[in-house]
């Protein structure tokens, strides 16, 4: 479990410190994510391939679900950590936003790219995992509808001084921020799901 | 979830008498992946019907050939 916390909380603090980066640093802060997210991958790869060769290496699911929970936990950190710079009043054309959505959205790709260096190469999944993925959305979903009667009371009955401040775009931008953290959530149950299998047993319910 | 699966098998004795045939040999041929096999054989989870049919087709025994309670259910004692 602590290797699940620690893969989203350093994916986390990781992104939200690249957003401390826009307009700073020589190097775009999306490109150092890029790069950060393609060399993980390529290391996690090569430790998948050694535990391969002993019989110890995760499913395809899981393996996509260390990738999610790490690519996710890291742009999510960036957008959460930009939104909170950039503050209530955000508009969507201004320079700051601009760099900011580039970096993200670079990242996004960097993802994608990293996915395609840790995926399997013959995929397969049975009832197990299927088991694991409904319990995993179980968690998702609780974590999503959480954050939509938080936003949803935030946004009726919040100080009117706060709530009149947030611009369009930043309500939009919460809403997507509510949906990362659901797949974060998502990803981390359906993970813990796989290590209490180590350990114990899990039936078919 | 529970602790303790009460379905045992005995998928490991019929893999090595079947020519020590490989967990993940044994996967491809149910259709299944490896990490379920390993978590079959070690007692951490139990299957489908429909799973465990297909893995005793493979070894071309009954199903009752391949699993077994550890511990009846109060409930089938009589």
């Amino acid at each position: 479990m602590l290797r699940i916390a620690m893969v989203g909380l350093i994916s986390l603090l990781v992104g939200a410190g690249l957003a401390t980066g826009t307009g700073v640093w020589p190097v775009r802060p999306g490109l150092i994510g890029l790069s950060a997210m393609l060399v993980s991958g390529l290391v996690v790869k090569r430790h998948w391939q050694r535990l391969r060769a002993v019989g110890a290496d995760p499913g395809s699911p899981e393996r996509a679900l260390w990738h999610g929970l790490a690519t996710t936990a890291l742009v999510g950190g960036h957008l959460f950590a930009s939104l909170w710079y950039i503050g209530p009043a955000m508009r969507l054309h201004s320079p700051l936003v601009h760099d900011m959505a580039i970096d993200n959205w670079t990242m996004v790709l960097g993802a994608l790219l990293s996915y395609g260096l840790t995926r399997d190469r013959e995929p397969r999944r049975d009832e197990r995992d299927r088991l694991f993925a409904a319990r995993g959305q179980r968690a998702g979903y609780i974590a999503l509808i959480g954050q939509a009667l938080g936003l949803s009371l935030v946004l009726g009955y919040g100080a009117g001084t706060v709530v009149e401040r947030l611009s369009q775009a930043m309500v939009s931008h919460l809403l997507i921020s509510t949906l990362i953290l659901a797949a974060v959530v998502q990803y981390a149950a359906q993970l813990r799901l796989y290590m209490i299998d180590d350990q114990h047993a899990l039936t078919v319910s | 979830m529970t602790r303790g699966t009460p379905v045992g098998n005995r998928l490991r004795a019929l893999r090595f008498e079947h020519d020590e045939m490989t967990q993940d040999a044994l996967a491809r041929a149910a259709g299944i992946t490896r990490q379920t096999i390993v978590a079959l054989e070690g007692g951490h989870y139990a299957p489908s019907l429909e799973l465990a049919m297909r893995l005793a087709l493979v070894f071309n025994r009954r199903v009752d050939d391949v699993f077994f309670w550890r511990e009846p259910p109060a409930a089938c004692d009589a």
